[in-house]
């Protein structure tokens, strides 16, 4: 059982052709929570009369609640994109998550900064008092205020921890449990603003819209992080069942379960977390490297720190709670009937997975660094074989002539004439992966033939 | 980065632009230079008869004015604040105070709700502590603490007790 010694089709979803439901589901997900926003600020827009905002303190009292409905509303769009629930990691995909959980962080700061500091200008201006003395009186006399100017200063900490420079600097657990202090926010802001927001406070359609939101989200937070995966480990009970060393700094683990065959489309990932002594605090995404057998399943995982290299010492037994199945980096949201996978490095794991479901005369291009950085050729061989696919091995530094030429359309064109009639599979460090879709771009490959995994170590 | 600065910057657009839209005339001026409007609507308390005349015996007509079996009961005038009118009852028996009831007090914002719940209390007791209009202002309600103030004065007026 320590390497796949079938390596035939396993099932008749080769045969099944591309999905297109998923199409353009990420760009309705941003359209839905777009029209949230609306409706929120549609709340503001019905509760003032026009021309109602006669004074300067009046004008930055409003100001003040528009950025504050903002602000909670992208904190909510924050919690949710971070959910791990089914559909939003289905429609937007686990990159585009990341990314726009990225992107909208500092656009929360700001709103929320703003909405703190209009509000107390306003009612300052309005009840004729300093800022200091306003300040005071919020803090002092207002319902739950204390905790939303803790929700701010938290909020405030968490931006600067992820500022390229300090995330780098601290070690990624510390950095990741100190960023779930995120979930503090939403539990000491909603307090002021069920208190005191001038469209929340009194029963009406605010009130109800944003109760509805704060259900919605917190009821996804506890199916996403609690009840999904407590129901996919109680299916599968993964459990270690061999490690194997690939080479000399990349490890396969196997892995046995519970109906296995469902667990996974070749492509896909899950978050690990192996419950033994000195590894059941952290959670990977790793790849599986082969198509899901009934019996047993494969990671194939690069050692690249303190973690990765203490799975090599992982026994048989282990048991494993994972999170997932997470990418679209499958057979199944391919647009041709042809493909081409390019991998980089330990890339390869899901590209290999992959191949077994891909249609025959697949080409695969692998680039690594030496001969000896190469892994799973075997295996990939005999598949090729079997699957009439063709294998392209680039080695080389980045600066040789052969690994520069993969980089550029021509290169391309010259590897895989047909290039821009087949779906284009990119798995890899993020710099290679932007490079290459560059590169697939200019052989004439559309944005919606490329799949990509970005591997961030 | 280009996409962030761009949403920030949207943010602040779409906030100026909402506002904008609903500002009326002289928005930029400062709210103390807001003038103080005089209910025109009639109010339980708009009655002007009330006040003309201050006299030891009210009016029986003055609706403004109730005899009851413990007092009677004279509304103040509605006073204006930023945030709504504040209009105030008083029993009076035997010349004194007996009681005091906030009619109206400014609601239309969530943070008038609160303080009217805090100072609606703590001016009934002082004034009927001082059986006068004349008492200090809540710390932090200075002006809906003076708006009680004057339309309870205005009731005094009106019972003669002024």
């Amino acid at each position: 059982m320590s390497s796949p010694q079938t390596l035939a089709p396993p099932r008749s979803r080769l045969r099944r052709p591309p999905d297109r439901w998923w199409r353009g589901t990420a760009a309705l997900f941003a359209l839905l929570a777009w029209a949230g926003l609306a409706v929120a600020l549609l709340a503001w827009w019905r509760d003032t009369p026009p021309d109602s905002i006669d004074n300067r303190g009046e004008l930055f009292v409003h100001a003040g609640r528009i950025t504050g409905l903002v602000g909670g509303y992208v904190l909510l769009v924050q919690v949710l994109l971070r959910s791990r629930v089914g559909f939003v990691e289905r429609a937007v995909g686990t990159e585009r998550i990341a990314r726009w959980h990225r992107d909208l962080a500092p656009v929360l700061l700001v709103a929320v900064l703003a909405h703190a500091a209009l509000i107390v200008v306003g009612y300052a201006l309005v009840d004729r008092k300093t800022l200091v003395g306003e300040v005071t009186v919020l803090l002092s006399e207002y319902e739950d205020m204390t905790s939303a100017a803790v929700a701010t200063g938290i909020l405030i900490a968490i931006g600067l921890l992820a500022v390229r420079v300090v995330r780098a600097v601290l070690p990624y657990e510390l950095w990741k449990l100190l960023h779930t202090a995120s979930y503090l926010v939403l539990l000491y802001s909603y307090g002021h603003q069920f208190a005191h927001g001038q469209q929340l406070f009194q029963p009406g359609f605010g009130r109800y819209y944003w109760l509805f939101l704060y259900v919605g989200v917190v009821g996804c937070l506890i199916w996403g992080r609690v009840v999904a995966p407590l129901r996919l480990n109680l299916r599968h009970r993964f459990q270690v069942a061999e490690v194997v060393a690939e080479s000399p700094t990349v490890t396969s683990i196997y892995l046995t379960g519970n109906e296995l065959r469902e667990a996974a489309l070749a492509g896909q990932f899950y978050r690990w977390r192996f419950l033994t002594r000195g590894l059941w605090m952290q959670a990977h995404p790793f790849s599986l490297s082969a198509a899901t057998r009934p019996d047993w399943l494969r990671l194939t995982v690069k050692t690249v720190g303190t973690h990765t290299a203490r799975l090599r010492r992982l026994r048989p037994g282990v048991r494993v709670w994972a999170q997932g199945p997470m990418g679209w980096f499958t057979a199944s949201h391919r647009t041709r009937n042809r493909a081409l996978l390019i991998a980089a490095g330990i890339g390869i794991a899901p590209v290999r997975a992959l191949l077994e479901e891909l249609p025959l005369r697949t080409v695969v291009i692998y680039r690594a660094r030496t001969v000896e950085d190469v892994v799973l050729r075997e295996e990939l061989d005999r598949i090729a074989e079997e699957r009439n696919a063709t294998i392209w091995y680039v080695l080389g530094r980045r600066t040789d002539p052969a690994p520069r030429a993969l980089l550029t359309g021509a290169g391309i064109l010259q590897l895989v004439p047909d290039v821009a009639r087949r779906d284009v599979y990119v798995c890899g460090p993020r710099g290679f992966v932007e490079a290459t879709r560059a590169a697939v771009r200019q052989a004439g490959v559309r944005r919606r033939q490329i799949h990509d995994t970005i591997f961030e170590f | 980065m280009r996409r962030v600065l761009i949403a920030v910057a949207g943010l602040f657009a779409t906030t100026a632009l909402l506002v904008a839209l609903k500002s009326g005339p002289g928005v930029m001026r400062l709210p103390d230079q807001v003038p103080v409007i005089q209910r025109v609507a009639p109010s339980p308390s708009a009655e002007p008869s009330a006040s003309g005349e201050p006299g030891p015996d009210p009016d029986p007509a003055d609706p403004s004015s109730s005899p009851g079996p413990g007092g009677t009961t004279y509304i103040g005038d509605s006073a204006y604040t930023e945030f709504g009118y504040v209009t105030v009852q008083i029993t009076v028996e035997d010349g004194r105070i007996v009681d005091v009831v906030a009619l109206e007090m400014p609601a239309d914002e969530a943070r008038s709700v609160a303080l009217s719940a805090r100072v609606a209390p703590v001016m009934r007791e002082r004034v009927l502590a001082a059986q006068s209009a004349d008492v200090d202002t809540v710390s932090g309600a200075t002006w809906t603490s003076e708006a009680y103030r004057q339309s309870v004065r205005s009731a005094l007026v009106k019972a003669g007790l002024a």
